[in-house]
């Protein structure tokens, strides 16, 4: 089959008809759409709630002010871990999403390089605080295993000498992130789900039926809508009147030229456990190391909180490569490929909001993952499927309710930093 | 005052013959062991074409940096870190203005077994021809369209001569020969070109070069794990293949498009950038500066247009860096640049490069090299999975995430997703556009290539 | 006369040589094969830029043997995939 052909051929017959399917702009009117469910945003969240919405029933419509994966799922390295969260509501949603991530793999099908690769904490220092973090996790359901220096070395071969002790995590997995959000997407239109890309919400109000999303060029009609818009999803609970004080913190990858394979787990320093927690405006990096199936080697991770800013900062990339070079000493001759940003929303007490809004019905949230987003998505997915048609919740929802950043709010006051 | 000047090739060395004069501190970054750039790549040892450049190049008073990497720009506000690797450690320097110089590549377009060893760029053969004096092979095509066939042409011959090898050689070209007459005005105010293009016809003559027009390569032959033929067609004038093709035997293969700008360091910089004859090109103001303060961008990147007009820019660029308001020297650089501009905007109507390029292709031609995604893959991208640009399109496909990034495929994909996304499924409420936006576009945070370890330090 | 080994064989070069004009002064064909479908690939854009020229130089892979000077005493090899 000759992929040209096909499209010359339709090249030639929309010549001979005479040009463009009628554009509505032209008319100047506005296209209507209705729907039981408008989500609004088409990264990894968003696709994975249209794909449990689909599945409940729900006529949806995804939209987005860009294209697939246009966010931060598309500068994201594709962690579904459990591993770096300690005993909590957050965990206990992990623990879900990572089975579900597999049930959605099953479905969907094997195309976004999904595998259950497994992680290794390391301690260089602070051996006892890594154990007891293990202890800890382990009694809410994750499976650990404390490792000595012979072990550790089987399981990776290249990692410094100098590094004594670690735990591994099997559950922790990996995937392609914006081919997943891609994928499970195109799964859902084969199955009748509609996404409109360059949908930029300007306006959502209420009315008798339910809401009404209002874009450059149609109007969107619905019962309810999921606000999945990730980094700007304090903007959209702003262009419905409401609020949601979801903030960027920014994060740096350095990939690296193709390599053999030196790095078998996600691998990482145990110290990336507080960095999540942490509060710290300024710059936080800690190790995380892994190989991925095109050959490249992903290093991260830094937290900083420095607003939209999407430039280069040479002190990050130098520390990630220090502390990367220092976990495996093999990675000096490492060519470094590229780097990019991306901006992790993040809410004030870093749990994700997942819930409806407590002052306008029928908008639910399913945003602030931070950088657990691809991995908490298929819970969160199906969680807020649950929240909207009534079933019994897979967890209690309560920790992530979008209302205990709304209690003694006033409509309207900005909470996002732009 | 110090100045960084990146790219050592004609618009670079242009530039720092002019600072030199008005005492300046200058450091100039090329990741080759000489400069030269591209234009003149001359043999170790021996002497620049021109003396004037000869001299400059070994002017004691400009410090410079070969063989390194320029990875990363900082712009302190006011002035800049240049980050340079090379040689197992990377360094950087402090400067108060910076001339970006450096250059382009080749464009190139892919066909059916492209990949295969014997066939390479025009700018390949020419190099290890004039570097190494080496031949590619001894019957060879150039194939492509514009006016670098020619000088690669006479370089092949000349070193065949000189070293007593027969070659067999021909030339084929996508445009009709019959298009010159679209320059007029060019080869009017640039006399000197229009007697180099005689010049080229009857050295053609002479050496009995075959020249096939109207036609393009559709596939490279194998046989016993080396090139042994390439299957020509014939293309009509919006570049569409029309008729069967033909087999032409021959044992290296020469392939060029033109050339485009390289956006690598203008990304890092973010200079603003803007589409010109669809290369994405830094934009300047008539004094060569660009959108950011204290930086300055002359020659190829500003749009193509030959090493003379890159002389012009560098010229004109080095002049207002140093404060030269008016005076006959700026005024007759300023008449050079423009002439030369049209000149070089002429060309581009002799030898456009049309999106029916897209037409020859079949599913499983290769069009990332560096990661061997294949033509298949990318429309699929566009029409399954939702890409509207390169950039989505290499996020689904990985097309461009290779150790180039992309330098010799973004293009391609860029215009393969931009008319599958014009053609394809209407997604229910107007025509999908795609997005092109140059300085989303041409993004490559890294510069060139430097170590972890180098980084480490 | 200097020479360095490619693949157990030992290349002839001259001064200012790159590993690339030497293998293909001596009629080497090919450099590495790719890491997904096993391609056979030589030297491309000849200036370093296209990353197809890739050979491991003193098992340090990824090497581009048009821009790395050849020296007396080098094992290249043939690269296969990232190795």
């Amino acid at each position: 089959m000759n992929s040209a052909n096909v499209h010359s051929a339709k090249v030639h017959s929309l010549k001979a008809s005479g040009g463009k399917a009628p554009s509505p702009r032209a008319t100047g009117d506005l296209v209507s759409h209705e729907s039981d469910l408008l989500i609004i945003g088409a990264g990894i969240v968003g696709a994975m709630c249209a794909h449990f919405a689909r599945a409940a029933g729900l006529k949806t419509i995804v939209i987005d002010r860009n294209s697939v994966a246009s966010g931060t799922t598309g500068a994201g390295e594709g962690n579904i871990m459990v591993s770096d969260k300690s005993a909590g509501a957050e965990l206990e949603l992990a623990l879900i999403s990572r089975d579900l991530w597999f049930d959605v793999g099953m479905d969907v099908g094997d195309s976004f390089e999904l595998v259950a690769k497994g992680g290794v904490s390391v301690a260089r220092h602070n051996q006892s605080e890594l154990f007891a973090l293990a202890a800890n996790q382990s009694k809410a359901g994750v499976v650990t295993r404390e490792l000595n220096a012979a072990e550790l070395k089987k399981l990776e071969p290249f990692i410094s000498p100098e590094i004594k002790f670690g735990i591994h995590y099997p559950q922790d997995a990996q995937c392609q992130p914006m081919l997943a959000a891609a994928r499970i997407l195109e799964n859902f239109v084969k199955r009748g789900g509609k996404i409109y890309s360059h949908q930029e919400v300007l306006e959502i109000t209420s009315f008798d039926a339910g809401l009404k999303v209002r874009t450059h060029d149609a109007i969107f009609a619905t019962r309810y809508i999921i606000n999945a818009a990730g980094t700007w999803a304090g903007e959209i609970a702003k262009r419905a009147d409401t609020y949601l004080p979801i903030m960027p913190r920014r994060g740096f990858i350095l990939v690296t030229a193709p390599l053999p394979q030196y790095v078998f787990h996600k691998v990482y320093d145990s110290d990336y456990v507080d960095n999540v927690a942490s509060d710290d405006a300024d710059l936080q990096t800690s190790t995380v190391v892994e190989g991925t199936k095109s050959g490249t080697i992903l290093i991260g991770a830094s937290r900083e909180r420095v607003g939209y800013d999407k430039s280069m900062s040479v002190p990050v990339i130098k520390k990630l490569a220090r502390q990367a070079t220092s976990l495996f000493p093999v990675l000096q001759q490492a060519q470094l490929l590229r780097v990019y940003n991306g901006f992790r929303p993040y809410s004030p007490d870093h749990l994700p909001v997942i819930g409806e809004d407590s002052k306008v019905p029928g908008l639910f949230h399913c945003a602030g993952h931070e950088g657990a987003g691809i991995g908490l998505s298929a819970a969160s997915g199906k969680l807020i499927t649950q929240l909207i048609t009534g079933q019994d919740p897979l967890m209690n929802p309560r920790p992530f309710s979008p209302a205990r950043f709304q209690e003694s709010r006033t409509a309207g006051v900005a909470g996002v930093h732009v | 005052m110090k100045i960084g000047i990146i790219g050592a090739g004609p618009a670079g060395l242009a530039a720092a013959r002019e600072l030199v004069k008005a005492d300046c501190e200058i450091f100039v970054f090329d990741s080759n062991a000489r400069s030269g750039g591209q234009y003149w790549r001359h043999q170790k040892n021996t002497e620049f074409p021109e003396k004037k450049y000869s001299d400059i190049s070994r002017d004691s008073r400009i410090q410079w940096h070969f063989h390194v990497s320029v990875w990363q720009i900082e712009n302190l506000n006011p002035g800049f870190r240049i980050h340079y690797s090379g040689n197992g450690s990377s360094s950087s320097v402090e400067v108060e203005k910076i001339l970006i110089a450096t250059g382009s590549s080749e464009r190139t377009l892919p066909f059916k077994n492209w990949t295969l060893p014997g066939v390479m760029t025009a700018g390949a053969a020419q190099t290890i021809a004039k570097e190494h004096r080496l031949l590619p092979g001894s019957s060879i095509l150039i194939a492509g369209s514009g006016v670098f066939a020619m000088p690669v042409a006479k370089s092949l011959i000349t070193l065949a001569g000189d070293t007593g090898i027969t070659i067999e050689l021909g030339i084929i070209e996508a445009r009709s020969l019959i298009r010159w007459w679209r320059n007029i005005p060019g080869f009017i105010l640039n006399p000197s070109k229009a007697i180099e293009a005689l010049g080229y016809l009857a050295y053609a003559k002479k050496k009995r070069i075959k020249r096939i027009s109207r036609s393009t390569v559709t596939e490279a032959v194998l046989k016993d794990g080396q090139i042994s033929g390439v299957r020509v067609a014939r293309l009509d004038r919006e570049m569409k293949i029309v008729g069967d093709s033909y087999l032409l035997p021959c044992d290296a293969l020469a392939t060029s498009f033109g050339f485009t700008p390289d956006m690598t360091i203008p990304s890092i910089m973010g200079v603003h950038r803007v589409f010109k004859n669809s290369d994405a090109v830094v934009e300047v103001d008539d004094n060569q500066r660009t959108s950011i303060i204290d930086v300055w961008a002359a020659g190829e990147v500003t749009g193509i247009g030959g090493h003379e007009l890159s002389i012009s820019e560098g010229r004109i660029a080095a002049l207002n860096i140093v404060g030269i308001r008016g005076g006959v020297r700026l005024a007759f650089a300023r008449w050079k640049r423009l002439r030369q501009r049209i000149f070089a905007d002429g060309l581009g109507r002799i030898y456009p490069i049309d999106s029916n390029w897209i037409t020859w292709q079949e599913d499983s031609v290769v069009i990332c090299r560096c990661e061997e995604v294949v033509f298949k893959e990318i429309v699929d991208s566009v029409n399954h999975l939702g890409a509207d640009s390169a950039r989505s399109a290499k996020l689904f496909t990985r097309a461009g995430m290779g150790l180039c990034q992309g330098r010799f495929c973004q293009r391609n994909v860029q215009d393969i997703t931009e008319r599958c996304t014009k053609f394809s499924g209407v997604d229910g409420l107007k025509e999908r556009t795609s997005v092109k936006d140059a300085n989303r576009e041409t993004v490559r945070p890294i510069g060139g290539v430097v170590t972890l370890g180098e980084l480490s330090d | 006369m200097f020479n360095f080994e490619f693949d157990g064989n030992s290349i002839d070069f001259h001064d200012g040589d790159t590993v690339a004009s030497a293998l293909i002064r001596a009629g080497v064909k090919e450099l590495r094969r790719t890491r997904f479908s096993s391609q056979p690939r030589s030297i491309f854009c000849g200036i370093g830029q296209c990353f197809d020229c890739l050979v491991v130089i003193d098992d340090v892979p990824n090497q581009r043997a048009c821009i790395t000077l050849a020296r007396s005493g080098m094992k290249v090899r043939h690269q296969e995939g990232t190795k």
